[in-house]
């Protein structure tokens, strides 16, 4: 008999189906852009980058230029950002039991905002500076207001009552998008686009740099994340049979939400506010997969990053030359497929 | 048979000790303050090895305290006094160390609908994985186990949602049982099942009891019942044990009385202890005075 | 489908491109894409009928179409022929008395204005429309310009901004005539209940509707022959700049552009672009330009394209310079950079079209190519254009900066 119980774990072909998916999107994305390049090109240019091949394969520098320094960049910021805003998003929705909560959620996207618009309005030469505050004031801001959150959560409600931590996100993010409205209010006509622009999320304007800023966020966030896994399904059954199991609900809650905020804002921080991924990937893979987080935070890590990547995909190139925002693009694909996907689905939601 | 000893009443005063059992669960001085308001006060029992133990005592007098000081967590701080369990310390060095020592079965689950069977009862594992490691077949044999034992196995890819509630009682059970530890409390997993669930889960405790060698502590409302499955009866007055013992000796005409405030007869049918309440004329059994404290 | 998919995204698009002030306005009151559509759809109810007006007005006359030369600098005689077109549509209607000028009628920017006598209290919000009429010689009649009217510096500047909700607020400084650039919260119907009256000058979008605005800026404020002359002083001078450039940029490409992050840009359908064009100049957004002027590209395509001569519109909102465009991540590939032919420009360039500002752009853009446009693609250059006029005309570059390479 015990031999029939079925592993309700992961198991290795469902990751082997999203690996074998995010490197399809990745190679599709990389090679048949607008730029017209030939696989081999795409090829070449990247491996003239990496360790020990590093040889030169006679691919012209704009080629080189266009592969390395533009579209892989662009290509693996998706990657990363488009994971943390899913495994984020699967996790505020395991910690607050609720569909609709999202990796803004607890003010993470206002105080980005603030922090993005007091740089934009009041410092715009930085923006010149070698080393850019952009994100690091998007950083900040999203950071101070989640801790804002915390505080006010903590002291209106008791500490195992997450809906007072819910009130507080929404009254701290009111106030910092007034704080923000107001400084807009003062500027000129140009500064308000570039906060508008930053607002929409974008990864037009991707680099190495901004690969390297933020993946040592994103991969301890996704590493305590995916660890905590488990005990996302555990805090389901209430504070008290949790704590019956070992876990300390309100530490495991906190760890979560400190570890995901601490990454969503990283990827805030460098691409913006892009939408909807958090929200609709890990669905997507609940409906799929079942509601246990033991099977939807890994696939949506690798799921989110495809399809940010290819949402990015289809952002540069639906218009080509000219460049769509890529929040429009996350809602045009992300609302009916998820919509199809309901209807499909004959679990309950 | 009555082993409520007052022998030496300034030193062991309020000691339940149960003299012919192995004792697993040692309570020492156990009082409970929440609010300034006293909610247990200086309780001391042990509890022997595979013995299911009833609790039983009015509304409100602190059965539930005293089930929820066997959990670790948040409301620790109102407890004082001591718990061992098998030779060891409660709480133990880490919350999820004392999780082995104890499972518990809350009197209202919080049911995950969406959640499969397989996974709920996973859940009880959660102290034996560790964070990182993909689940073990190790765990799975215990699940697939506990599910066969408590005839389950059917369910197992059914969500939560799809079960009845004698069927949820079991699964949430099992879920306790797949904790493996020596201690087990339930906090009335009697309420709300007909009788023929409250005889059914009733009949498991005491099959693990007698089969597996499991300690369970369980509060019960209907004293018959807990009369005729339990090994032995913790009566609760107001925040202190009125009475601990074998059900013969606890339930006394008297300890009802002043448990319960209710007088009852006591009836012996077939050689086993029946409790009925006396009913005055009119089928009324309290005096009028108590109607306002419904 | 593909082609309802492209304009179905361009509904959505136009609120995020970064152009001209009729486009900014929209950014300024609200993020919302519905609110967009919907103004659009309120936008041209409202000029509907005008558009019937007008059209019913040229088929009663002739079917002489008023000729929209976008690219071209009107010839010294078209300018007289374009006053008359003017006259003749209605967009300028002085009094049938002869000897009087006043009440005028002006339709601009799709409202139809008549003022009834010499405005002596003018309210100018619009940056282009003040330098025009400093241009004019009417700066005394002026009595407010708004806080980015820059030039010329003597201007009467007030801390409005165009985007006042109240037109109370106008009210202390008792204008006679307000010049707005855009109809932000219904400010013409505001205006017009006080029995102000108010003129719509938006943005133009090429050389030939400055010198309408001009135009019809000299009626209103009684300065027609000045403005007149304006016009024909201004086309000399582009006449001029083109004629000495002559056919030795023609087919180089250049990019304009206006903020580093989005990449925005503008077309050869703007009043920026048009300048290019006027040195035969190709702009590489233009098979970006599908809903907007001031489109968003993509940084592939600007590499790909790889253009001889890059504007920077962005020196001063975002820092932007030949060095910080230089060292963005695989930028340092394109022709421009390695052939120093990258030039950081005052951001209002792109969005303020005074006489002033034109002329110094033009001339500024002569030089420059008159000076390096050998450079510029070093390959496709050849014996024919070796000899070089050199005219190199000392303009007083106080909008324009000076190119970071020599």
């Amino acid at each position: 008999m015990s031999s029939n119980l079925q592993a309700t774990d992961l198991k290795s072909r469902h990751i082997l189906y999203a690996v074998v998916f995010v490197v399809a999107v990745v190679i599709f994305a990389a090679t048949t852009g607008p730029a017209q390049l030939s696989i081999t090109q795409v090829f070449q240019a990247t491996a003239m980058h990496l360790p020990f091949i590093g040889r030169d394969f006679h691919v012209s520098s704009l080629d080189e230029a266009l592969v390395w320094q533009l579209v892989m960049p662009r290509i693996c910021l998706g990657l990363l950002v488009g994971a943390m805003l899913a495994s984020a998003g699967a996790a505020y929705q395991g910690i607050f039991l609720n569909p609709l909560a999202d990796p803004y959620l607890l003010g993470v996207a206002s105080g980005a905002g603030l922090g993005a618009t007091v740089i934009l309005i009041f410092l715009p030469v930085a923006l010149s500076w070698s080393f850019n505050p952009l994100p690091l004031a998007a950083f900040f801001g999203a950071t101070v207001a989640v801790l804002l959150t915390f505080i006010l959560g903590k002291a209106a409600g008791s500490v195992r009552n997450t809906s007072s931590l819910l009130l507080a996100g929404i009254a701290i993010a009111a106030f910092f998008t007034a704080v923000q409205t107001f400084l807009q209010q003062r500027s000129s006509v140009g500064q308000i686009q570039d906060v508008y622009s930053w607002i929409l999320g974008s990864l037009a304007t991707a680099g190495w740099s901004d690969v390297t800023l933020i993946l040592p966020y994103v991969g301890l966030t996704v590493f305590i994340l995916v660890s905590m896994r488990r005990l996302l399904d555990v805090l389901a059954v209430g504070d008290l049979e949790a704590q019956s199991f070992g876990v300390k609900a309100s530490t495991v809650r906190n760890i979560i939400i400190a570890a995901a905020t601490l990454g969503t804002a990283a990827a805030v921080s460098v691409s913006g506010l892009i939408g909807f991924v958090g929200i609709i990937v890990p669905h997507v893979i609940r409906l799929i997969m079942g509601p246990s987080y033991k099977r939807i935070l890994p696939l949506s890590i690798l799921y989110g990053g495809g399809f940010l990547v290819l949402a990015d995909y289809l952002a540069r190139t639906v218009l080509y030359p000219e460049e769509v925002p890529l929040g429009v693009i996350t809602a045009f694909l992300g609302a009916p497929f998820f919509l199809v996907v309901l209807r499909a689905s004959k679990r309950l939601v | 048979m009555k082993l409520f000893l007052s022998e030496n009443p300034s030193m062991e005063k309020d000691r339940h000790i149960d003299k012919d059992g192995d004792p697993l669960v040692r309570v020492t001085g156990m009082s409970a303050v929440r609010n300034n308001s006293l909610l247990l006060q200086d309780i001391s029992f042990e509890i022997s090895k595979g013995h299911l133990v009833g609790l039983i005592g009015k509304n409100g007098v602190g059965k539930t305290t005293l089930i929820e000081a066997f959990i670790e967590g948040a409301h620790r701080h109102i407890y004082q006094g001591n718990i061992e369990i098998a030779g060891k310390a409660f709480p133990a060095k880490s919350i999820r160390e004392s999780a082995k020592l104890v499972a518990y079965v809350p009197q209202r689950p919080n049911i995950p609908k969406q959640m499969l069977v397989t996974d709920y009862i996973l859940l009880g594992r959660t102290a034996y994985q560790s964070y990182l490691a993909h689940g073990s077949s190790q765990d799975l044999a215990i699940v697939a186990e506990v599910m066969e034992q408590l005839n389950l196995s059917q369910f197992a890819m059914n969500v939560m949602g799809e079960l009845s509630g004698g069927e949820l009682q079991r699964v949430v059970i099992a879920r306790a049982l797949a904790q493996k530890t020596p201690f087990l409390i339930l906090d009335e997993p009697t309420t709300s099942l007909d009788i023929y669930y409250q005889l059914a889960v009733l009949d498991l405790l005491r099959r693990l009891c007698l089969v597996q060698d499991v300690t369970v502590l369980c509060s019960l409302h209907d004293i018959n019942l807990a009369s005729k499955y339990c090994d032995r009866l913790v009566m609760l007055g107001q925040n202190s044990i009125l009475a601990y013992g074998r059900p013969s000796a606890v339930l006394t005409k008297e300890n009802i009385k002043r448990a319960f405030s209710v007088d009852v007869d006591l009836h012996f049918v077939n050689g086993e202890l029946m409790v009925m309440p006396q009913l005055g004329e009119e089928g009324l059994s309290l005096p009028d005075s108590d109607l306002g404290r419904l | 489908m593909g082609r309802w998919l492209v304009s179905f995204f361009h509904c959505f698009l136009g609120a995020d491109k970064r152009g001209a002030n009729q486009l900014q306005n929209e950014f300024r009151s609200e993020v919302s894409f519905i609110r967009y559509t919907y103004k659009h759809i309120t936008a041209i109810l409202c000029v509907l009928p005008l558009v019937i007006l007008l059209a019913a007005n040229s088929a009663a006359a002739s079917a002489k179409p008023l000729v929209h030369h976008r690219h071209q600098v009107v010839g010294s005689d078209g300018v007289s022929a374009l006053v008359a077109d003017m006259a003749h549509f209605g967009l300028i209607k002085q009094a049938p008395a002869k000897k009087k000028s006043f009440p005028v009628t002006i339709t601009a920017g799709g409202y139809k204005e008549t003022i009834p006598t010499l405005p002596t209290r003018i309210l100018c919000l619009s940056a282009s429309s003040t330098q025009m009429l400093y241009a004019i010689g009417a700066m005394h009649q002026v009595v407010g310009v708004d806080r980015y009217s820059i030039y010329p510096k003597s201007a009467p500047r007030t801390s409005f901004t165009g985007y006042e909700t109240s037109a109370e607020d106008y009210l202390p400084l008792h204008p006679d005539l307000v010049i707005l650039a855009f109809n932000e919260s219904n400010m013409v119907a505001q205006l017009n209940a006080l029995h102000i009256p108010v003129l719509v000058m938006p943005a133009a979008s090429d050389i030939h509707s400055a010198y309408i605005q001009l135009l019809q800026l000299g009626a209103a404020t009684g300065h027609s022959a000045a403005a007149k002359q304006e016009v024909v002083k201004l086309n000399r001078a582009l006449q001029h700049a083109a004629s000495e450039v002559g056919n030795r940029a023609n087919g180089l490409t250049y990019f304009i552009e206006l903020s580093p992050s989005p990449l925005y840009t503008a077309t050869s359908d703007t009043f920026i672009g048009s300048i290019f064009s006027m040195f035969k100049m190709k702009d590489i957004a233009n098979a970006a330009g599908h809903g907007s002027n001031y489109p968003e590209i993509n940084a592939s395509y600007l590499l790909k394209s790889n253009p001889d001569m890059v504007v920077l519109a962005d020196t001063i909102c975002c820092g932007q310079s030949a060095k910080t465009f230089a060292t963005r991540p695989g930028y340092s590939v394109l022709r421009a950079v390695h052939t120093h032919n990258v030039y950081g420009v005052n951001d209002s360039v792109a969005s303020e079209w005074g006489p002033h500002t034109l002329i110094e752009f033009a001339n500024y853009l002569a030089g420059v190519l008159l000076k390096r446009y050998k450079t510029m693609r070093p390959h496709s250059f050849h014996v024919q254009n070796r000899v070089l006029v050199h005219s190199e005309k000392k303009s007083n570059l106080r909008l324009v900066l000076a190119p970071a390479y020599r």
